[in-house]
């Protein structure tokens, strides 16, 4: 078990209440609870934006943190563990607080579009723009018909704003739009998208080479490592040139990989947020997450090896 | 103790996703638990595993081009005064 400063957590949690809107404290509470979700690695918190810092009380409002199920656990026990002052539930309304303070509700932000407030729109277009050229770019053929497209979209969201009537989130219903148009355009671009780009569990792709392990048939160590990993130096691993090379790898992923590993571990959403996004089912979401994740680490082990 | 059959490495590698997305049905996370504790080198995957994760959160996201918010500002000014 990863020693968890509770104490230290604790009174963040009590203090979330009075922070409101104040950037530098939710940074703050964010850098804890990710050195707590992930107490082996403290990352240079300088890294965590305000943007992420944010998402990443979401998650955890949402009983979430990180993407490790295993940490998410170990930080709800801690959670849990901090005594009658703080409940768990507590600790979940009060991040929630917080981010709905944070950020408006969809029926708020819908009367604001519709009221013309540029700055509503303004933050509309700062969350998911990035987000939509991503998945855009999964059905159509280049980077700049993507762009085409997604504005395309955004036209499409406020011809329609007075016809949304709230039966699915305004994000959910916003990709909608997007991957209606994309599959036009992609059709109008006579481009059929592979058939495994958004089914890959029909064509098997192995996270490693066969060669790295001894044969399943071997009569010793069946499917063993031949040529197993080597730990990575940590201090090479910290370094801003590894992240470089790591921003290079996700560029280099096929388009629907890329886009599941950009939204789930960049941009923080859920599983089933990108499946909505995407169209497609959680098995198919969490095959490219692994294929998108596998080939990542095996570019960092390229580099740092 | 389980009697089922131990996985082997190759197929703990093609399982760390849903092991960390706690996908796995009970049977087989005790499974993949058991390899593991018996087993440095997957423990030296899993735990790159989680590495590379851990990075790809400290990635700044990409943000919308000022170029493209500047065009969409514009777009809707106009909508609004339509």
């Amino acid at each position: 078990m990863a020693d968890l400063d509770s104490e230290a957590l604790g009174d963040r949690v009590d203090v979330v209440q009075e922070i409101g809107d104040d950037e530098i404290g939710l940074r703050r509470l964010a850098g804890d609870v990710r050195a707590a979700a992930a107490p082996a690695r403290p990352l240079d918190q300088g890294h965590l934006g305000p943007v992420v810092a944010r998402r990443l009380l979401c998650s955890v409002a949402r009983g979430r943190a990180g993407t490790d199920y295993d940490q998410v656990e170990l930080l709800r026990h801690s959670v849990a563990s901090f005594g009658p002052q703080v409940s768990p539930m507590r600790t979940r309304v009060t991040v929630g607080s917080v981010e709905q303070a944070l950020s408006r509700t969809d029926a708020a932000l819908v009367e604001a579009l519709r009221a013309g407030d540029e700055a509503a729109f303004a933050e509309l277009v700062r969350d998911y723009h990035a987000p939509l050229l991503r998945v855009a770019q999964i059905y159509v053929s280049s980077r700049a018909v993507a762009e085409d497209v997604v504005g395309e979209t955004w036209l499409a969201v406020l011809q329609g704003l007075d016809r949304f009537e709230g039966r699915s989130s305004l994000k959910t219903w916003i990709f909608t739009i997007l991957a209606n148009r994309a599959k036009t355009r992609a059709i109008r671009e006579r481009r059929t998208i592979p058939f495994s780009a958004l089914q890959p569990e029909r064509v098997p792709e192995p996270a490693l080479p066969p060669e790295r392990f001894r044969d399943p048939e071997d009569p010793r160590w069946p499917g063993h490592w031949a040529s197993p990993p080597q730990a990575w130096p940590e201090d090479r691993l910290l370094a801003a040139e590894t992240r470089e090379k790591l921003a290079e790898a996700i560029e280099a992923l096929p388009a629907s990989q890329r886009a599941v590993i950009s939204l789930r571990d960049l941009e923080g959403w859920s599983s089933e947020e990108i499946c909505n996004a995407l169209e497609i089912s959680e098995t198919n979401q969490r095959v490219l997450l692994h294929r998108a994740r596998s080939k990542v680490r095996k570019a960092l082990e390229e580099y740092l090896g | 103790m389980s009697t089922a059959e131990a996985f082997s490495c190759q197929e703990l590698v093609e399982l760390v996703t849903d092991y960390l997305e706690g996908a796995l049905d009970p049977e087989e996370r005790a499974r993949f638990q058991q390899h593991l504790e018996e087993c440095g080198n997957c423990q030296v995957y899993l735990e790159q595993m989680r590495a590379t994760i851990e990075l790809n959160g400290s990635l700044q996201p990409e943000s919308v081009s000022p170029e493209a918010e500047a065009a969409l500002l514009r777009a809707f000014r106009d909508w609004k005064s339509a």
